[in-house]
C-alpha cells in the first residue's frame, strides 16, 4: 500500500516581524489535511481519522525555546479543528516532556482542563508508567499521557538538524515520550527510533504527523542557531510516520546543499533509523521514495 | 514486547536496602528515621547548576565531556549519556551536585568489601544515573532514570560528611549507581571527609578515563570494581560498554595503590563459561596480583533479564575453584548467604580467618593484619 506525504507551503505565512500568522497557518493546515485524505472539507478529514468520543493527545516538541518549538499557532488551530469535529476540548492535550519546556516555547500550562489541555509528563497528576515497556534495544517507561490518558495520538514535531541522529523530525520526536532518551542517541539513534516507535502504546495510537516545517533549522541543531534556521513557511502531513520522515531528509538534504553545506551522509550522521524503521522487521511505514506519492501545495 | 512490573523492582530494592532504608523512593517524608536520632532532611525539587568539570568546549556550542571514555558530544540543551550532565549554551553543568536520592546506613560488607574495616558500617548514598545500561541493573529505578525523575535531598557535602559522623558511620560509600557520574560532589565529599576523619569508597563499573580517575583516587580510601564478564561482546550486547577501559581502570588502581576488590557478577549463559573465567582470573594475576579480592556474587532476574534464571550454586563454587586454582588467594562466593564461600582463609595456614554469614561477621581472627594462627600479613584495610 502506497504512503502519502502532503507538503503545504504558505508564502504569507509570516508577519512583517516575523511572527505566525494564526488564520495563515488554519489555511494552510486546512489545506493539508484535505490533500492528504481527498476530503473537501478538513473536518472529513479529522472525522475519518478519530472518533469524537476519544482523548487525542498532541506531542509538541518545544526543546529550543520559542524560536524553535512547535508553534503554539498551529497547535491551537489544531486543536479547534479537533473540537470542531466534536471531541471535547479538555480530551484535546497538547503536551511535552516537561512544564519548562512547554512554558518556553509561548504554551499557558493548563493541566487540568475547562479548555484544551496543556500539560508535561512533570505535570502533577501525569508522570511515566510503573511499567517498563521493552521494544528492540529500548527497554523504558513510557508517559503517562500515552498509556493512560491518550485513546490517539498526534505528533507534532519540528523539522530540524541534530547533531547526533542526523534528523529529528516526527519519529525522533517521541523520544520525549520515554524517561531515558539519553540512553539511545549511539549509532545516530540507530535502531533506537524505529524502536520507540514500534512500541505499541505509540504505533498504534499515532494516527497522524503534522510536522511544524514553518522554520527549519537545517544546520547545528537541536538547538535554535539563527543563522542556520530558514523561514520555510511549510507543514508536512502524512499518516505514516516513515514516509513523512523520509520526504523530511529530502528537505533537509536540499536546504543543506542550498547553503552549501555537506550531506548528512558526509558528515556521518545520516538518519538511519528511517530505513530501519520501514525494514521488515518494524515495519513502522514507507522509507522508499518509490512507495510515496508526494504532494505538494501553494498557498499565498 | 513484554513488561515488567516495577513495583516488584521497588520491593526488591526496599529488601536490598534492609531495614536501614532512609528512602530511595517517594515515601514522602522528609526525616531519617531508622535510628533514634532522627534527622530532617530537605527535599528539592531543583536540579544542580554546578559546573561540571572534564569537559571541553566544541565548535557550536558543543560540549566534549572528558570524565568516561564514552566521550559524549553534547549539543546546547541536550545531555550526555549519563543523562545528569547537561549542555547550557556552551557550558556543561552537573546536574546532581548535593542531590543524592538514596541514602542508607549499610553494613561495610554490603558493598561488598571483605578486606575494608569488616564489622563497620558505611553511610550509603547516590544520586540518579549511570552511565552504562546492564540490562540486569538492581537499582534500575534510580541509575537509569534522570534527576527530575527521582526525590533527591538537598545535601551538600558538608552536610553529609555531618550526618556521617552523626551515624557513626567510618565510611562513606559512594554506590547504588554509578559514583563516577557524580564524579564532582564525590570528589568534594570524600576531600572534605577527610579533614574530619571520615574515609571514602566508591562501588563502581570502573568506565572513568585516566585523569579523573586518578585526580579521585587521592581522595578515596578504597574502590569496589564491577567486573561484568571478560568479552567485549558481553560489555557491548549486555552492559551498553567495554571491556578495555575497565581493565586500564584497575591497572590504574593497582600502580595509584588504592585498596581494590572486584566482583563479577555471574550470569547464567553470559558470562559463566569456564574458559572465559579463567581467563579473566589469569589477567587479575599478570596485572593485578594474587592478593585482590575477587567477589562471584548470584545473579536474580532483574531489569531487563528477567528471562534467565538465577545462578546455580554450583556454577558459583565452579568460578571460585578456578580463582583458586589459578592463583588466586581471596576469592569470595555472593548472595548465598551462609555458604563457606563468605568466609576468608588464610592463604598460608588454610584456617577461616573472617567468618560470615550475610552480611554479618560471626568471628574476625585477622589482629593486626596478620592471621592470628599463623603471623601471614592479609592484605587489605583493617584499621
Amino acid at each position: 500500500m502506497r504512503s502519502k506525504v502532503v507538503l503545504v507551503r504558505h508564502k504569507n505565512i509570516f508577519d512583517s516581524r516575523g511572527r505566525l500568522k494564526r488564520p495563515s497557518v488554519t489555511e494552510a493546515l486546512d489545506a493539508g489535511l484535505k490533500a492528504l485524505t481527498g476530503d473537501r472539507d478538513s473536518r472529513d478529514s479529522l472525522r475519518s481519522l478519530f472518533d469524537a468520543s476519544g482523548a487525542v493527545a498532541l506531542k509538541s516538541n518545544c526543546l529550543s525555546g520559542r524560536m524553535l518549538s512547535t508553534a503554539p499557532e498551529l497547535a491551537f488551530s489544531l486543536a479547534e479543528e479537533l473540537h470542531v469535529i466534536g471531541i471535547k476540548k479538555s480530551n484535546v492535550i497538547i503536551w511535552e516532556r516537561t512544564e519548562r519546556e512547554l512554558a518556553s516555547a509561548g504554551y499557558s500550562l493548563n493541566p487540568k482542563g475547562g479548555d484544551f489541555r496543556v500539560l508535561a509528563t512533570d505535570s502533577r497528576g501525569a508522570g511515566y508508567s510503573r511499567s517498563l515497556f521493552v521494544s528492540g534495544k529500548v527497554g523504558s517507561l513510557l508517559s503517562r499521557i500515552m498509556t493512560g490518558i491518550a485513546d490517539f495520538a498526534i505528533n507534532m514535531p519540528i523539522l530540524k538538524d541534530h547533531n547526533l541522529a542526523g534528523l529529528s523530525g516526527g519519529m525522533k520526536n517521541y523520544y520525549g515520550a520515554i524517561h531515558n532518551p539519553n540512553k539511545f542517541h549511539d549509532n545516530n539513534c540507530d535502531p533506537y527510533v524505529a524502536d520507540v516507535n514500534a512500541l505499541p502504546d505509540i504505533k498504534n495510537k499515532n494516527r497522524l504527523t503534522v510536522c511544524d516545517c514553518t522554520r527549519v533549522q537545517y544546520h547545528g541543531g537541536p538547538g535554535y542557531k539563527p543563522h542556520w534556521c530558514e523561514k520555510f513557511g511549510g507543514l508536512l502531513l502524512s499518516k505514516d510516520p516513515v514516509a513523512l520522515d523520509r520526504i523530511a531528509y529530502n528537505i533537509l538534504e536540499q536546504l543543506r546543499r542550498k547553503n552549501g553545506l555537506g550531506s548528512l551522509k558526509e558528515e556521518r550522521r545520516e538518519p538511519k533509523y528511517i530505513f530501519t524503521a520501514g525494514d521488515d522487521e518494524h515495519k513502522l511505514g514507507s522509507c522508499s521514495i518509490e512507495d510515496i506519492d508526494f504532494v505538494e501545495v501553494g498557498l499565498s | 514486547m513484554s513488561r515488567i512490573d516495577r513495583r516488584e523492582f521497588l520491593r526488591y530494592g526496599a529488601l536490598g536496602a534492609s531495614s536501614l532504608a532512609l528512602s530511595s523512593f517517594p515515601f514522602g517524608g522528609k526525616i531519617l528515621d531508622f535510628c533514634p536520632r532522627a534527622y530532617a532532611l530537605e527535599l528539592t525539587g531543583d536540579l544542580s547548576t554546578e559546573e561540571a568539570r572534564y569537559y571541553k568546549k566544541l565548535e557550536e556550542s558543543v560540549v566534549g565531556c572528558e570524565l568516561c571514555p564514552r566521550s559524549c558530544k553534547v549539543a546546547d540543551r541536550e545531555r550526555g549519556y549519563c543523562g545528569v550532565r547537561e549542555n547550557r549554551e556552551g557550558e556543561y553543568f552537573t546536574l546532581v551536585y548535593s542531590r543524592p536520592c538514596s541514602l542508607n546506613v549499610d553494613p561495610i560488607e554490603k558493598k561488598p568489601f571483605f578486606h575494608f574495616l569488616p564489622g563497620t558500617t558505611a553511610f550509603s548514598m547516590a544520586t540518579a544515573g549511570c552511565n552504562v545500561n546492564c540490562k540486569f541493573c538492581q537499582n534500575w529505578d534510580i541509575s537509569q532514570v534522570r534527576p527530575e525523575q527521582t526525590r533527591n535531598y538537598y545535601l551538600p557535602p558538608k552536610e553529609l560528611v555531618d550526618l556521617a559522623v552523626r551515624y557513626k558511620a567510618p565510611t562513606i560509600a559512594y554506590t547504588y549507581s554509578e559514583p563516577i557520574i557524580f564524579y564532582e560532589y564525590m570528589y568534594d565529599t570524600a576531600k572534605l571527609g577527610h579533614t574530619k576523619g571520615v574515609r571514602s569508597v566508591m562501588i563502581s563499573g570502573g568506565y572513568i578515563k585516566e585523569k579523573p580517575l586518578v585526580d579521585l583516587v587521592r581522595h578515596l580510601d578504597a574502590v569496589k570494581i564491577d567486573l561484568k564478564a571478560f568479552t567485549e561482546k558481553y560489555y557491548k550486547e549486555v552492559c551498553h560498554g567495554e571491556l578495555k577501559p575497565i581493565l586500564e581502570c584497575l591497572v590504574t588502581l593497582k600502580r595509584e595503590g588504592i585498596w581494590t576488590e572486584i566482583v563479577y557478577l555471574v550470569v547464567p549463559t553470559l558470562n559463566d563459561r569456564k574458559n572465559e573465567i579463567e581467563a579473566m582470573c589469569a589477567w587479575i594475576l599478570d596485572n593485578l596480583g594474587p592478593d585482590v579480592p575477587v567477589h562471584f556474587t548470584r545473579f536474580h532476574p532483574m531489569y531487563l533479564l528477567k528471562n534467565l534464571p538465577s545462578t546455580p550454586v554450583k556454577t558459583l563454587e565452579m568460578a571460585r575453584r578456578t580463582a583458586l586454582e589459578k592463583g588466586l588467594n581471596f576469592v569470595y562466593i555472593g548472595n548465598v548467604p551462609g555458604h563457606e564461600g563468605e568466609n576468608t582463609y588464610c592463604p598460608e595456614c588454610g584456617k577461616v580467618l573472617i567468618k560470615r554469614t550475610g552480611f554479618s561477621i560471626l568471628s574476625n581472627d585477622v589482629v593486626s593484619g596478620k592471621c592470628k594462627h599463623c603471623g601471614k600479613m592479609i592484605p587489605g584495610v583493617w584499621s
